[in-house]
């Protein structure tokens, strides 16, 4: 299966000394149509790794690649047109912006790619409406649960059909009942063949739902396997 | 108190650019006060303290070297009301000569002739001390003379001959010419004072084959409030001397007069540029202020957590604004006191004064104190809430995102524009207070560029009508036919012209029609000055009388219209307010011992003798003086023609004329000087402004760098967020561009109506305050946006280019 996401010897560093490494020479390749989680304790860099898969951050060695685009060689405002164009991002705590409704929320991707509004909208209200969301349309997110906030986010992420779709502990900030709700959301975006890179704690997400685990610890991949040896 | 302190020197470490953005808006604001103070300050009898503290003269009197020995000068110390002298000191007329080069245009008087420039008529004093105990001169470059062949120039004749220290003058003396060098440029503030100074052993060598040596004396009298103090001490000075030993005598109460007048007018725009600095220091100051503690929230949870009393928790605060504050008015007085000087020394130089040099300790301490003030009741009130709320109070103000959902945002948002834009526009009003003291700072500063614009094309205007429009490009002062004692050789004409020589009634009507025949002159009046008693004014005053159509001679209307037939009259504001006269009021004025039945039909801009004048229509003069004689021709010129060049033609052919071409209104030293401190000003408050904006912006990203990081995630470019925090502060521009307009446009018109009453005595031409093209003020609306996008466009980038991973991991 062809890759979609390769990073090769990808080394972060952040303090000036580069004693410590967030990422050491982490070599990994995700293949499209596919979930990845990636685990590990706190501190072993896998908000790092997602970071640089999403262009936010940039990668102190090695090279970063998603498609045919080396992140590398973008600058600031290429970055951003990656991010609008082949990337969704979910995190842990939403980051949805308060003042605006859940409608706006949605929208804004859309909008900074130059989606006109009309068919943003119908966009935006078809994913609400799958996600169970769209009497909330109007609403602020501050008016809403923690469950409902995160599918606003997966409805953010999704607007611009993005080619790989990347979430940071998207159950991390939720009670059960709704991390079980977002469970299942990421278990039917997988099986659209949605390609998505998962950064998670929970066992639960990453077992009902990757087909394989990359685990990291200290910066470094110590296990990557499928799902079904991670299970045995 | 240690606690206090630790608290205060961590926090201002953390938050640098705050602290950076605080002392940088002080700083300004310091410097904008201590500057127009301090020109307020030293805008107050300018001449009188100068005048003071170089014990200036009262009376300058200029004595007939073969009439009047040196011991009866002397003895004229010791005669009623003096009580200081200084002199005699030799003086004589010569002319002099500097190459070409040296200059960078033809000094007015002197004449080209291959390489050098030929006759500049220069009076030279002999004077061995400059801190003599009467007329202490200024030396402002170089130093006093030290040895023969030295010659220091008084200011003025520098200016005129564009010559500095190191240039060489070549003084014609009656047996050659004498190389001089200038070692010095220096101003005396007494009347009639020398165009330059040279060792009194020099003179003889140095006087002209036709100047007479005569001698000058400086007195101090008591009483000399007044001209009557001043003509009876000059009686009592001249008691015991010849009776034609004077040749020349002047007082200081004229130059006090003029400096006064240009003094009076500026203080109206000084006190306005003031207040509108101080109005804005204190929005901008209080801004930062209040912004920097309510960004402080979290700290101030945090602190209460720890056991700080809430009297604790102010003194951090206020101690932190106060430290940078210190240091902000650290810079900024003294940078305020530097800046002023310049425009001290053009003050000095309008006004022909020696350049002041004052130490503005007192006024720095009080810009300091009262800034230090505003600052510090700024951070109690506005930290004084968290200081007494509880620490989780406190901290969850401090950590919570505000909702910024108010109903106009959400209607803002709906106003089609470019997304990132219009996500900033609806996040204008997210901290109302903060809007309305930023739309407020740049309301003020554009209300100044307007002010000051508007100033300045008024002045611009002003005194082009003063100068009448060049529409008089070329004045010829008629011979006269002088009474006998009346004048010496070398007199100049009343109206401050060239020299004038005796003729007859036939010749003068000779030249006149001359000149009517002369192909080069398009139109011309003759004009006559005599005097004319009106009701209401105590003393005698001129009448011009005007032969033939004057109406193009360019005397601006204020209102009414021109005269046009006989017995009409137009005057000045002055004439109209002391005489109590309206336009269209009949009243009977006597001239020559005749009454004269005149109709005034209008009210002119014209600040010639006092004031207090009429111009009318000839026949009232001549039925009053039969044997009337015309005094000068008002000329103008047809297109094309130069006036320099009509001039010398006239003089050529005409010896006896004495011509003059108009003088160009920007070169005006006072009008330069307006504009220079108008435009100084203005640019510093615009300054200001944009730094208020700049703050507004910092702050408010500060607060926003989660909500850009999950914009700039979610794939917002680095100019779209550019674009948006720009946004942010675009409507604050409009607004308060907007309502600068009229808010320019009100101090404009009362500032230049005060100036015009309170300073000149005059009402101003409705051209002088219709300056304004629509377009222009359109332009001036959108200042504001420029100031807005000034000010936002630095930490925009900053928050284009910032790091967003670890904001939207954080919590």
């Amino acid at each position: 299966m062809d890759s979609l996401v390769e990073l090769d010897h990808v080394r972060k560093v952040y303090d000036a000394t580069g004693a410590q490494a967030a990422l050491d020479d982490v070599s990994v390749s995700i293949a499209a149509g596919n979930l990845t989680a990636v685990m590990g304790p706190s501190g072993s860099g896998k908000s790092t790794l997602l970071n640089l898969v999403a262009g936010l951050d940039r990668p102190t060695g090695g090279t970063v690649r998603v498609g045919d685009v080396e992140l590398n060689r973008l600058n600031e405002a290429a970055l951003a047109r990656y991010r609008r164009t082949q990337v969704g991002l979910i995190f842990q705590f939403f980051n949805l912006l308060n003042n605006l409704t859940v409608l706006e929320n949605v929208l804004i991707p859309a909008q900074l790619n130059g989606v006109g509004r009309s068919e943003a909208s119908r966009r935006a209200f078809e994913l609400l409406e799958s996600l169970g969301i769209a009497q909330q349309a109007g609403l602020q997110p501050a008016r809403l649960s923690g469950g409902q906030r995160q599918r606003v986010a997966i409805a953010r992420a999704l607007i611009n059909r993005p080619t790989l779709l990347l979430a940071d502990e998207p159950t991390g900030a939720l009670d059960t009942q709704s991390g079980e709700q977002v469970i299942d959301l990421f278990r039917d975006l997988c099986q659209t063949g949605q390609t998505i890179v998962l950064v998670t704690h929970d066992p639960r997400l990453a077992e009902r739902c990757a087909s394989r685990i990359v685990r990291l610890v200290d910066g470094a991949v110590v296990a990557d396997s499928a799902r079904a040896e991670v299970l045995r | 108190m240690k606690a206090v302190f630790t608290a205060v020197l961590g926090d201002l470490r953390r938050r640098k650019l705050q602290a950076l953005v605080i002392f940088v808006v002080i700083l300004l604001s310091s410097l904008a006060a201590t500057l127009a103070l301090n020109l307020l300050v030293e805008s107050d009898a300018p001449y009188d303290r100068a005048f003071a503290a170089v014990n200036g003269a009262h009376l300058s009197l200029l004595f007939a070297g073969d009439k009047v020995s040196t011991a009866a000068l002397t003895s004229t110390s010791s005669a009623a009301g003096v009580v200081a002298t200084a002199g005699p000191w030799p003086v004589t007329m010569s002319t002099a000569s500097i190459p070409v080069g040296s200059t960078e245009v033809l000094p007015k008087g002197a004449s080209q002739n291959g390489q050098t420039l030929l006759g500049f008529p220069i009076q030279l004093a002999g004077r061995t001390d400059w801190n003599s105990s009467v007329d202490r001169l200024t030396i402002e470059s170089g130093h006093w003379l030290q040895s023969a062949g030295d010659i220091v120039l008084s200011r003025d004749m520098a200016d005129q001959l564009r010559v500095s220290v190191g240039d060489t003058l070549q003084i014609d003396g009656a047996s050659g010419s004498v190389p001089m060098k200038i070692v010095g440029i220096a101003a005396s503030i007494s009347p009639a004072s020398p165009g330059a100074w040279v060792l009194p052993s020099q003179i003889g060598a140095l006087a002209s084959s036709l100047g007479a040596i005569d001698q000058e004396m400086l007195y101090r009298v008591s009483p000399s409030a007044t001209d009557q103090d001043l003509r009876s001490a000059s009686q009592a000075i001249v008691a015991n001397l010849p009776p034609d030993a004077v040749v020349n005598s002047a007082n200081y109460l004229d130059a006090k007069r003029t400096a006064d007048r240009t003094t009076v007018v500026m203080i109206p725009f000084l006190v306005a540029f003031s207040i509108l600095g101080l109005v804005i220091s204190v929005l901008i100051i209080a801004n930062v202020v209040s912004g920097s503690v309510i960004s402080g929230y979290r700290e101030i949870g945090i602190l209460k957590a720890l056991g700080m009393t809430p009297a604790q928790v102010i003194n951090v605060m206020v101690l932190q604004i106060v430290l940078t504050a210190f240091a902000g008015c650290l810079f900024g007085v003294p940078l305020g006191a530097l800046a002023s000087m310049p425009f001290l020394r053009d003050t000095a130089h309008a006004l022909g004064l020696p350049a002041p040099f004052t130490a503005t300790i007192p006024l720095g301490l009080a810009v300091s104190g009262a800034i230090l003030a505003v600052a510090t009741i700024t951070a109690i009130v506005v930290g004084w809430s968290a200081a007494h709320s509880s620490a989780v109070d406190a901290l969850a103000k401090g950590a919570a995102p505000s909702q910024r959902g108010t109903r106009l945002s959400a209607w803002l948002g709906r106003v089609p524009l470019p997304r990132a834009f219009g996500l900033g526009v609806r996040d204008t009003f997210a901290s109302p207070l903060r809007s309305a003291m930023t739309s407020g700072a740049i309301l003020l500063g554009v209300a100044t560029v307007v002010f000051a614009l508007g100033l300045h094309l008024s002045l611009a205007r002003i005194f082009e009508d003063l100068n009448r429009g060049n529409a008089v490009p070329v004045t010829v002062n008629l011979p006269q036919s002088a009474p006998p004692g009346s004048g010496t050789p070398g007199q100049l004409n009343g109206k401050g012209g060239p020299p004038i020589t005796p003729a007859s009634p036939a010749q003068v009507n000779d030249l006149i029609e001359t000149i009517r025949s002369n192909p080069d002159t398009a139109r011309m009046t003759v004009e006559t000055s005599i005097d004319v008693t009106v009701p209401g004014i105590a003393e005698p005053i001129p009448y011009y009388a005007y032969q033939g159509d004057s109406s193009w001679i360019g005397y601006a209307l204020i209102s009414g219209r021109w005269f046009s037939g006989p017995g009409e009259v137009v005057a000045p504001s002055a004439l109209m307010d002391q005489a109590h006269l309206k336009i269209g009021d009949r009243f009977s004025a006597v001239i020559n011992g005749k009454k004269v039945l005149l109709t005034l039909v209008g009210e002119i801009l014209d600040q010639e003798d006092n004031d207090l004048l009429l111009r009318g229509d000839w026949t009232a003069a001549a039925a009053a003086i039969p044997d009337i004689q015309p005094g000068s021709i008002e000329i103008g010129l047809r297109a094309g023609v130069n006036s320099d060049v009509y001039a010398a033609g006239l003089k050529q052919s005409m010896p006896a004329l004495g011509v003059r071409t108009a003088d160009r209104a920007t070169s005006n030293a006072t009008y330069i000087l307006f504009n220079s401190v108008i435009a100084g000003l203005a640019i510093i408050l615009a300054i200001i402004a944009v730094a208020g904006v700049f703050n507004t912006v910092v702050l408010s990203t500060r607060e926003r760098a989660r909500d850009v990081a999950i914009l700039k995630a979610v794939g917002m470019a680095p100019g779209q967020v550019v674009l948006m925090i720009v946004g942010s502060v675009t409507l604050l521009g409009v607004a308060g561009g907007g309502l600068a307009i009229p808010i320019g446009l009100i101090f404009h018109h009362q500032i230049l109506t005060l100036m015009g009453q309170v300073a000149i005595s005059t009402r101003i031409p409705p051209s002088g305050f219709d300056v304004f093209d629509p377009f222009v003020l359109l332009l001036l609306g959108l200042t504001g946006i420029a100031f807005s996008a000034l000010g936002a466009f630095i930490p925009a980038r900053w928050a284009a280019s910032g790091s967003t991973s670890h904001i939207l991991h954080a919590e």
